[in-house]
């Protein structure tokens, strides 16, 4: 087993405040590690993507991130979105160009470099967006909903793409997902509803059901909470 | 080269006519400052025409005066007694127009003989050379003319002969306002003053440099203009400011998304607050160019008024730096807000 590139443990979120405020994690543990695509899933309002953003911005400088809208710079080339994420880590180096093309022909757009966002597919926005999370070659990547806005043919390419990407046995992929016909690219399936991780399944065997995991934290959340 | 200048001009440059607002807040508002500190530079300028162009190596005028224009007089015996002090070698009580056009000083000489500013024909009714007038009831004749001689009061000046210059306003004959004097070739200007000082009783005795700075301190200052023109200056920057502030702080929300993706990215605050300050930085250049072109024209349109606007490459560098502050401390409400921005919010687009 390769050594965890995430590790969360006991995560606790509250959202909002007053009556309105709601326990949206509560307790979570979770690792992930080199070489294996994770999907993480479960029903909306969960706490997937709660999660999926705390890990995100614990991990600011090892983890590239991938969103379910793409978020790309309208104003900026598909190379210059790339880019963007060495240059917002000072990296503008020569090298910071070189790693640019390479991170486009991983996704097979290298001839899309000068194209901006809306000359592109939805698809290829994605594999754009995949490009700009690999581009620091970090060793975790998060990714929420990637194939949420694909037809199925974009969806299971970019789907191939982050399987390909996992098999690295430095980097870890964790994509929150819902839909079930992704499963096939998983490694391991994490389900979470409402804030606790409930299942985890490995090559269709179920390696955890502890329904008291939450039960635990909820009492010790008290002095574990990451509060808002 | 960072992606940093790229972001901040797409940024700006994506709202068309929102930096066509921020660059015209810049414009107005350099071009009021301009205006104000030109006329500040230019008034400075004016109030000291005749002792820049006096031939003087020293002042001697009644004491406590306060400007060139002041009317107390010294009587004619303290001219003798500077001229008898070691290292005068000159003590005048005229002085001589300068920037002659037509006409000449000898001309001057002529019974009546006067010399004016051409800029000044319309107002005292002649329109050149051999033309009469009156001052006071004298007739007198214009035989020189001059170019650029201007007052910055209503009263235009006129030169003629010291005599006839004491009868036309009448003053005594054995009164003048100011002595001027030249040290002899190698005297120490200031051992010839503590001289004149130790001799002259109730006079004062400056340098050129001192009496320009008195004169130019008292019209400016003393009298509020030079208040009035900082005012106006000041006015200018707060207005520019506010107008920046608020152009750059609604860009900086309608992009407020990419930011948060930014951070979202692995950005630190200060990459984002350099592409916020760069925006700034960009618009003032931009701004500052027109500003310019503008302060140009006007400059050339006064530059034969009675308060003509100055422009120096010293004021041209302050105003560029000026305007550079003026843009950066509008993006300070922008980079609070965008200070608070949480990168979660990307997740839950």
């Amino acid at each position: 087993m390769t050594a965890p590139v995430v590790e969360a443990v006991d995560i606790a979120k509250w959202l909002g405040t007053g009556a309105a405020q709601v326990q949206a994690l509560k307790g979570v543990s979770l690792t992930l590690r080199g070489g294996e695509l994770t999907l993480l899933m479960g029903p909306s309002g969960s706490g997937k993507t709660t999660l999926l953003s705390i890990l995100g911005c614990m991990l600011t400088p090892t983890r590239g991130t991938i969103f379910q809208s793409y978020h790309l710079f309208p104003t900026l080339t598909a190379a210059d979105n790339v880019r963007l994420a060495l240059d917002v880590r000072g990296d503008n180096s020569a090298r910071a160009l070189a790693k640019t093309k390479d991170a486009l022909a991983m996704v097979g757009l290298a001839h899309k470099a000068e194209a901006f966002p809306l000359e592109l597919s939805g698809g290829e926005q994605q594999r754009i967006a995949i490009a700009r999370a690999i581009v620091g070659q970090p060793s975790a990547i998060l990714a929420d909903e990637p194939t949420a806005s694909l037809d199925g043919e974009n969806g299971n390419a970019v789907m191939t793409l982050l399987a390909e990407i996992a098999k690295d046995r430095s980097r870890g992929v964790l994509v929150v997902a819902h839909d079930p016909r992704i499963l096939r690219f998983a490694d391991r399936v994490v389900h979470i509803e409402d804030g606790c991780i409930v299942r985890e399944e490995r090559g269709g065997a179920v390696l955890k059901k502890d329904e008291s995991d939450c039960a635990i934290h909820d009492h010790a959340e008290k002095h574990d909470a990451v509060q808002e | 080269m960072s992606l940093i200048y790229r972001l901040a001009s797409r940024n700006l440059f994506h709202d068309r006519l929102r930096f066509i607002a921020t660059v015209v807040g810049i414009v107005f508002s350099i071009v009021l400052v301009t205006v104000q500190l030109g006329l500040y530079l230019g008034f400075g300028r004016v109030v000291t025409t005749m002792i820049d162009h006096a031939a003087a190596d020293l002042w001697i005028m009644p004491l406590g005066t306060k400007c060139f224009e002041d009317p107390s007089t010294l009587d004619e015996r303290k001219r003798f007694q500077a001229l008898s002090i070691n290292g005068v070698a000159q003590a005048a009580d005229g002085l001589l127009p300068w920037n002659l056009v037509e006409g000449s000083l000898d001309a001057l000489a002529i019974p009546g003989a006067v010399a004016i500013d051409r800029s000044y024909f319309g107002r005292l009714g002649v329109s050149g050379i051999g033309d009469s007038a009156e001052i006071r009831g004298h007739k007198v004749e214009v035989r020189a003319v001059t170019n650029g001689i201007r007052s910055f009061t209503t009263t235009p000046y006129v030169f003629t002969t010291l005599d006839r210059g004491r009868t036309y306003t009448g003053i005594s004959a054995n009164k003048a306002t100011y002595f001027l004097v030249r040290v002899s070739p190698g005297a120490d200007v200031e051992s010839v003053r503590r001289g004149l000082k130790a001799n002259l009783s109730d006079v004062d005795v400056l340098t050129t440099a001192e009496f320009r700075d008195r004169s130019r301190s008292f019209w400016l200052f003393g009298t509020g203009a030079g208040f009035a023109l900082f005012a106006g200056a000041l006015l200018g920057m707060i207005v520019g400011t506010v107008i920046v502030a608020q152009t750059l702080y609604s860009s900086t929300k309608d992009h407020l998304n990419e930011f948060a993706t930014l951070r979202a990215i692995g950005s630190s605050s200060v990459y984002i607050h350099k592409v916020i300050i760069c925006q700034a930085l960009i618009s003032a250049v931009i701004g500052f160019c027109f500003a310019a072109a503008i302060g140009v024209i006007v400059v050339a349109a006064t530059a034969d008024t009675a308060l003509p606007i100055v422009m120096t490459p010293a004021l041209t560098l302050v105003l560029f730096l000026l305007t550079l502050l003026m843009c950066v401390i509008s993006a300070v409400a922008a980079i609070v807000h965008v200070t608070r921005i949480d990168p979660v919010m990307v997740f839950t687009r």
